[in-house]
């Protein structure tokens, strides 16, 4: 059965794009899962790189984030399931402003 | 004595500027499905939020799921951050000079400055109005946040969120 991995598509120069992976993952099945996990650990090294700079805009807040707490595990299967769609809007109501 | 920033209120009714304790939040690190369907492990983290989705939104049911952002004490903001660990380089985030973290009065003690809570604006995290409803409903008594002091938590969030980064700059005048 293909296994289809939804994820918004990252364009690494040196390895072509996620999203062209994730068809290919689509098409071969458990083969597929395996090259997706080499990618990703590949991916995963690619940006932790030495003497990575992230683009030229810098926004450093500063500070780091005050970890949350783990208070356990939950152990979940994935379910086949639709995308969420988009929400029912009024558009009578949305042009006033909030608050 | 100053006057309080919050109000008490109970129920499961939201708004923005509501304080919500022990908040669970699934954290998915690795949501690739195995190729047998197998349970996959995830972790479930807690926090202290508060509420930044618009009260309207929240008040008629807008929406599925709201925006919120931690809310530490100075202590457990300082934990992390070792240069907060002197009480006089939080001036700056009174004062509102840093983007993206916003000081709220204590609720128990507005007057001391030692008990002030910080918000980091800098992560917001997503959660289903029908757990938080219920999570606020069996918290019993519970803070939520009082104009105008809400207003102006509000507006610190905007900015913050509306920020724009240039990718070059003005030569500073020295």
């Amino acid at each position: 059965m293909p296994v289809v991995v939804d994820r918004p598509p990252v364009h690494i120069p040196e390895l072509g794009s996620l999203y062209e992976l994730s068809e290919s993952c689509t098409a071969a099945s458990s083969d597929g899962m395996e090259l997706l996990r080499q990618y990703t650990r590949v991916r995963s090294q690619w940006m932790n790189r030495q003497g990575f700079e992230s683009p030229a805009v810098q926004d450093d807040l500063g500070y780091r984030h005050v970890p949350f707490r783990r208070v356990g595990t939950l152990k979940v299967r994935f379910l086949p399931a639709q995308p969420m769609g988009a929400r029912s809007v009024n558009l009578d109501e949305d042009d006033s402003d909030a608050e | 004595m100053s006057e309080s920033w919050w109000i008490t209120v109970s129920g499961s009714s939201l708004a923005q500027g509501d304080l919500l304790p022990d908040c669970l939040m699934p954290v998915f690190t690795d949501p690739t499905p195995r190729p047998d369907n197998a349970p996959v492990e995830i972790q479930v983290k807690t926090q202290r939020l508060i509420v930044v989705t618009q009260s309207c939104d929240l008040e008629n049911n807008k929406i599925e799921f709201v925006a919120l952002c931690p809310i530490h004490t100075l202590d457990e903001f300082a934990e992390p951050n070792v240069k907060f660990k002197n009480r006089k380089n939080y001036e700056g985030v009174r004062k509102g000079t840093h983007h993206a973290l916003h000081m709220l009065a204590s609720p128990e003690d507005p007057d001391n400055n030692d008990r002030a809570l910080v918000v980091d604006f800098g992560q917001i995290v997503g959660l289903p109005l029908s757990y938080l409803a219920e999570h606020a409903g069996s918290l019993g008594e519970r803070n939520r946040l009082r104009s105008p002091y809400l207003e102006h938590f509000s507006q610190a969030f905007a900015r913050f969120f509306m920020r724009v980064g240039l990718p070059s700059s003005i030569p500073e005048f020295k």
